[in-house]
């Protein structure tokens, strides 16, 4: 045995390049399946673990699912606020336990603001039901200041005590800057690895404030606006300050027996449209949704697994006819055809094996290179940890399919080296 | 030893025999000239002899061990043990080194690593002395058979079929691709080596003239009824 393995490592040897070419299509293939499958999990544990504790997302009536993404995930945008007044009486009802109001709209360089209260630090939480949590610095407790996430942090180089500028709308080079009233960075929150790490916290207060005088935004105003916020700086009163709408409402019930009650409560209720999402029953909805293009992706892996194998067996049976005269010396010297039909076998194993190890560490390669990147654009968090059962599973019928890709051509040189027997033909 | 009794072989897509032999015997130690043009049933001998195929007539002994009675596989291995084969042409593994194409048949025959023990030497030290008395120069052993002229090639498939001693080596025209000169030198080194390990020696070739370098010659179309009865 060690014999043939030694023997059809000189010959893969002998054409390295032919080979070579075969193992570098595996590798790609099989990069591109775990990568697949990897993706898919982690997208699908990243996205489950962001919100835990919720029991109900409230906010202007659309779809469920777009109520959770844009609330959460910070995906989309809002079609439409609630009103303050709806937000008070949702918090004032006697089986709700706690809520936290979240107002969407503002950035910071690219980042979400999002004006909240600091019920936000108490009761959001996330992954294993756990709370958040501050790195350094504290809750904002007056206006203009700001908590950070980690990754803001990280990303802008903000420590506590910086000053930040938060403008109107996302983007980056957002063209309505509240740049005369400036936030302070007041505390840091740990990473989170959810869209929390992205977003910029202020009290609602502290938005209201920096949209006073901005009203309906007109060039011919911009006088008139000036002098306006000259007054304004110096008197917030309480009033001007009360929120007037918010985006979305994060609901937690006294007692999850009356979760469905509230639910159909607030769906049904009369004056303002609302409507409320238990946030695991919108995210089945998002699998639904997904699943189909995650399998339809899966399944394409799958193909370019197959037809990188079809390339290899074409090339071992390509190699066959010229490599008949190398058959019968082998017979000659005293080889069983079978130990023929084997050295086909394991080469066509052996090829596999090592498009499998190089597929491997490209894919960690490519996680290890995309890990950050996808982390800032989709928040998805990819850890570096170790090959999961399904995917070693995957990588195992790979294996196998690989070793029955050889059996063909070994078959076909079994029949062969038996009818040509020592006739050594070209 | 070699003995042939009755042996008849047809093929199986024809109704007459190609090979019919009444009787053969090839002593051990002997080196004996088979004669032939093409056609007259050559490489069916050679494939009989090498127990690649089996007679549906007749016995084949080789060492006292008849061929038939042994299954496909025990053939292999009788033949990986007994028999050294040397081909026209192209007779080494073009991805080997010159020195693992000579050691190659002891991977696939205890018996002949077994007799190179009994003689007190290792396969690669018998591979480097075979090679030196067939005139390959160290500087070869290393190199990839490609850069070898076929007059070399030639000499290390020799050395291939002769390592660990084989009672029987059969060599099919292996010097129809060699020039007059390195013809003789090649059967000069063949026949020298074959005596040294006392094996017994099955030359086959359609060139009389090679006649001169053995004790014996055989007429095959002579030997094989087959052939007379149809030319009659």
């Amino acid at each position: 045995m060690l014999t043939l393995l030694k023997l059809s490592i000189s010959s893969l040897r002998n054409r390295r390049l032919t080979v070579l070419l075969s193992v570098i299509t595996i590798a790609f293939s099989v990069a591109l399946l775990l990568g697949v499958e990897r993706v898919r999990t982690e997208a699908r544990t990243s996205f489950n673990q962001t919100i835990s504790g919720t029991d109900l997302i409230v906010g202007a009536p659309s779809g469920d699912v777009q109520l959770l993404l844009y609330s959460v995930f910070h995906l989309g945008n809002a079609s439409n606020n609630i009103s303050w007044k709806s937000a008070e009486q949702i918090k004032a009802r006697p089986d709700v336990a706690w809520t936290i109001p979240l107002a969407l709209g503002d950035s910071h360089k690219g980042y979400r603001v999002i004006g909240t209260e600091t019920g936000y630090f108490k009761h959001y939480q996330y992954g294993q039901k756990q709370s958040l949590a501050f790195s350094s610095g504290q809750a904002f407790s007056g206006l203009f200041q700001a908590v950070i996430g980690a990754e803001v942090a990280q990303k802008l180089g903000y420590k506590v005590g910086d000053p930040m500028v938060v403008a109107h709308g996302m983007g980056k080079t957002s063209f309505k800057s509240h740049d005369d009233n400036p936030f302070q960075v007041i505390g840091i929150l740990a990473r989170t690895g959810t869209p929390v790490d992205r977003s910029i916290l202020v009290s609602l207060e502290s938005l209201e404030a920096i949209h006073i005088g901005w009203g309906q935004p007109s060039v011919s105003d911009l006088r008139a606006r000036l002098q306006q916020r000259q007054q304004s700086h110096a008197t917030f009163t309480e009033e001007a300050l009360q929120p007037k709408a918010i985006t979305a409402l994060l609901v937690g019930v006294k007692s999850k027996t009356q979760l469905f009650k509230v639910q159909r409560d607030l769906n049904n209720q009369k004056g303002e449209a609302l409507q409320a999402v238990i946030p695991a029953v919108a995210l089945q909805q998002v699998w639904q949704l997904v699943s189909v293009a995650e399998n339809a992706l899966l399944i394409v892996a799958a193909f370019v697994v197959v037809s990188a194998l079809v390339g290899l067996m074409a090339v071992i049976l390509t190699g066959l006819n010229e490599r008949r005269r190398e058959m019968a010396i082998l017979r000659a010297i005293g080889a069983r055809p079978l130990q023929v039909m084997s050295l086909l076998v394991t080469e066509s194993s052996v090829l596999t094996l090592l498009g499998l190890g190089f597929g491997t560490l490209l894919f960690y390669l490519i996680l290890l290179v995309a890990a950050p990147w996808l982390y800032a654009e989709w928040g998805i968090w990819f850890e570096i940890k170790t090959l999961t059962p399904t995917e070693l599973n995957l990588l195992l019928s790979v294996a196998a399919s690989g070793i029955l890709v050889g059996l063909w051509p070994g078959y076909r040189a079994y029949k062969t080296s038996l009818a040509d027997g020592l006739a050594i033909r070209l | 030893m070699i003995e042939l009794q009755n042996v008849s072989f047809t093929w199986p897509s024809q109704t007459e025999p190609t090979l019919k032999i009444e009787s053969l015997t090839i002593a051990a130690g002997e080196k004996v000239f088979i004669h032939g043009p093409s056609g007259c049933g050559k490489s069916t001998l050679l494939s009989l002899l090498a127990g690649v195929m089996v007679p549906q007539q007749g016995e084949i002994l080789i060492d006292h061990q008849a061929l038939q009675s042994l299954s496909a596989g025990q053939r292999d291995h009788f033949r990986a043990d007994n028999i050294g084969l040397v081909f026209q042409q192209f007779n080494l593994l073009p991805y080997l080194s010159v020195l693992d194409n000579v050691t190659l048949p002891c991977q696939f025959s205890k018996q002949r690593k077994l007799r190179l023990q009994h003689a007190g030497t290792s396969p690669k030290d018998a591979a480097q002395q075979l090679l030196r008395h067939l005139d390959l120069s160290e500087s070869l052993w290393q190199k990839p058979i490609t850069q070898l002229s076929i007059g070399q090639q030639q000499r290390v498939a020799v050395a291939r079929a002769l390592i660990g001693s084989p009672p029987v080596i059969i060599a099919d025209e292996p010097t129809s691709a060699l020039d007059k000169q390195s013809r003789d030198q090649f059967l000069a080194l063949l026949t020298a080596e074959v005596d040294n390990s006392q094996s017994s020696l099955i030359f086959v070739s359609h060139d009389d003239e090679l006649q001169k370098h053995f004790s014996r010659m055989i007429r095959l179309p002579e030997l094989n009824q087959a052939v007379l009865r149809h030319e009659a």
